[in-house]
């Protein structure tokens, strides 16, 4: 995970649930920012397509945050509502570090695909304010 | 008074497109871009939208299964059109995706004219159309749907593109290509082991598109059209009187000529390996430089600085080369095609004002070309020359010939009667020395010498010697002196 996208997938949830967020904020802002995310690049690559990368974005989150759902096929339509669910039954601190794994990891896989240029002018449009750094581009060199 | 509508054209962003559809896109046109997979349907309608997409124009790209839309817009990234800037802001994507299929045409036209409503985009593209198509198995149900969707995005002033996948035949009975206003069609030729990419434009209402096959490339920068070289026009009588002559750089050639080549001509220099026809034409080209007549070669065997090297006087060419007075241009690309080579020559002739243009040489250019080209090969050349003599240059090319002694032949392919011009060099043994004659066979217009001279090739190019007046059959290879009879004969 690039540590920026953590930073940006920080600021979003902040923005998101507010600032003295409570384990219930952390949850809803966790669902807002995740069902605005798919719907904005669903648009863009479809839904099937969105939910694929946010349903492996989940497994690889799960090596550290094992009681995170996994998606039914990764089809399913409440994937976001099923993360929030999840999130809601932990501390924020550790809420908030789950969904940063989860948020930055699809924005990662977006950004190898279509190229961070183009993810960060649609992270942008989301949320002006937080996203105007674009994520740094390709692949890191520990990454595997 | 006129009160004729005026169509706006919109540029393609094509290069060559606008040419071959009689000037550009019309405005609000309904249009379909058909072809094979993989013919470049997709690229094509990315490259027309970025170039036209702007704050004021804005574009909406519909993607409806077909090429998966995270691959298409990986891929896209990839050539130099693709203004990452533009997406979002002038440019704006939308994946219908299965779903919408599942839902029904109604429904497909239902959620794109919504979508055109909530953005008013001034284009719009559908891909891929042919699974809208599939959708419905009634031919009355898919018109209905076409005419509905033509005039909802007409009547909201858009200019349409259908991509979809279609091979020709389909096009008979299908009400898409009835509705359609203009008809692209991209496809891909393959001869033995070579690929050439076409585009007609089979259909364009109200403007005259230029009909026939255009060679479409692909490459970084997206595609590029090489329209088809029209029959050249008919040719200017300009009596050759009125025409400058061309100095060769070879006095005696001149001498033979009369003068000097005529200007505006095509002239074909024949002979076997090695006779120096690759020499005679760079002293052509080089006496233009010095007469301040800058002048393009086109080499087809070897690399420009493999020629440069081997030329005779070779310093001195590189150092025009450097100075812009000369152009040599390598034109060797996989599967090239006599439009491309026409429009590589013409872009260097108007680079450096060139008014000598020589082709080295035409067996080799006939080798670069696609096989598919071979086969047309008098026919191309026919319009290149005419082409080329049209940009108001004088032309000499090369041509390779087997020496044969048992007839007089002026080119392997048929094709000296498409020149002005015929310059013959062969061998011929006397006195048990192998030596070098040159001919002028045909010049038109001009009382050239009919005879055959000897020349040799010194370090300064080619020198024209002597006449051989005293001897008879010496384009049999076997000459003997007039009078002299075969040892043996009576």
């Amino acid at each position: 995970m690039k540590p920026e996208l953590a930073e940006i997938a920080r600021r979003v949830l902040g923005r998101e649930a507010g600032e003295s967020a409570s384990p219930e904020r952390v949850a809803i802002g966790a669902a807002n920012a995740c069902e605005q995310l798919t719907q904005h690049f669903s648009r863009l690559i479809g839904r099937t397509g969105m939910r694929l990368l946010f349903d492996r974005s989940v497994l690889l989150a799960r090596h550290e945050y094992p009681w995170l759902p996994r998606g039914a096929n990764g089809l399913d339509d409440d994937a976001c509502s099923a993360l929030a669910d999840a999130l809601a039954q932990h501390d924020p601190g550790t809420a908030t570090a789950a969904f940063v794994a989860v948020w930055a990891t699809v924005v990662e896989l977006l950004g190898r695909f279509i190229g961070d240029a183009l993810v960060a002018r649609l992270l942008t449009e989301l949320w002006p304010e937080i996203s105007h750094h674009a994520p740094s581009s390709g692949r890191t060199e520990d990454e595997p | 008074m006129n009160q004729r509508v005026e169509i706006k054209r919109l540029p393609s962003g094509v290069p060559g497109l606008d040419a071959v559809l009689g000037g550009g896109l019309p405005e609000f046109s309904f249009n379909l871009i058909a072809g094979s997979p993989g013919a470049g349907k997709t690229t094509l309608a990315h490259q027309i939208m970025f170039a036209n997409a702007s704050a004021e124009r804005p574009a909406l790209f519909i993607t409806i299964l077909g090429e998966p839309p995270i691959k298409m817009l990986r891929y896209q990234q990839q050539y130099s059109f693709f203004d990452t800037a533009k997406v979002s802001e002038s440019v704006r994507f939308l994946h219908l995706g299965a779903d919408a299929l599942d839902r029904g045409l109604e429904q497909i036209l239902a959620g794109i004219v919504a979508e055109v409503e909530a953005t008013r985009p001034a284009l719009v593209f559908v891909d891929s159309f042919r699974s809208v198509a599939r959708r419905s198995s009634d031919e009355i149900e898919l018109q209905s749907f076409v005419q509905r969707l033509s005039l909802q995005l007409t009547s909201w002033e858009a200019t349409t593109f259908l991509i979809g996948e279609y091979e020709e035949p389909e096009a008979a009975g299908n009400p898409l290509f009835t509705i359609a206003d203009g008809i692209l069609w991209l496809s891909q030729q393959t001869s033995r082991n070579s690929i050439v990419r076409k585009l007609q434009v089979s259909k364009m209402r109200g403007q005259g598109q230029v009909p026939g096959l255009h060679t479409m490339k692909m490459s970084d920068d997206g595609i590029r059209i090489y329209p088809r070289l029209p029959n050249p026009p008919e040719h200017t009588a300009v009596a050759v009187d009125h025409r400058e002559r061309r100095k060769t750089g070879i006095a005696g050639l001149d001498q033979m000529l009369a003068g000097g080549i005529p200007s505006g001509y095509s002239v074909m220099v024949l002979g076997p390996s090695g006779s120096g026809k690759t020499v005679l034409t760079t002293q052509f080209i080089r006496e233009g430089i010095e007469r301040g007549e800058p002048g393009v070669i086109a080499v087809f065997e070897k690399r420009p600085d493999e020629y440069l090297t081997t030329a005779p006087d070779h310093p001195q060419l590189t150092q025009l080369v450097s100075s812009g007075m000369l152009k040599v241009l390598y034109i060797r690309p996989l599967d090239l095609s006599v439009d491309e080579t026409m429009e590589a020559i013409s872009a260097a002739v108007r680079e450096v004002g060139a008014k000598r243009v020589a082709i080295d040489s035409l067996s080799g250019f006939e080798l670069a070309l696609a096989p598919s080209f071979r086969d047309d090969f008098r026919e191309s050349l026919y319009r290149m020359i005419g082409g080329l003599v049209g940009l108001d240059v004088t032309v000499m090319m090369t041509c390779e010939l087997v020496e044969s002694y048992t007839e007089l032949r002026f080119s392997p392919h048929g094709i000296s009667f498409l020149t002005d011009g015929i310059i013959l060099q062969r061998y011929v043994e006397i006195a048990g020395v192998l030596r070098k004659l040159l001919l002028v066979a045909k010049m038109r217009g001009i009382d050239h010498s009919k005879e055959l001279r000897l020349y040799d090739i010194g370090p300064h190019g080619i020198e024209v010697g002597e006449g051989l007046a005293e001897y008879e059959g010496l384009l049999s290879g076997t000459p003997r002196r007039i009078g002299h009879p075969i040892e043996g004969e009576s």
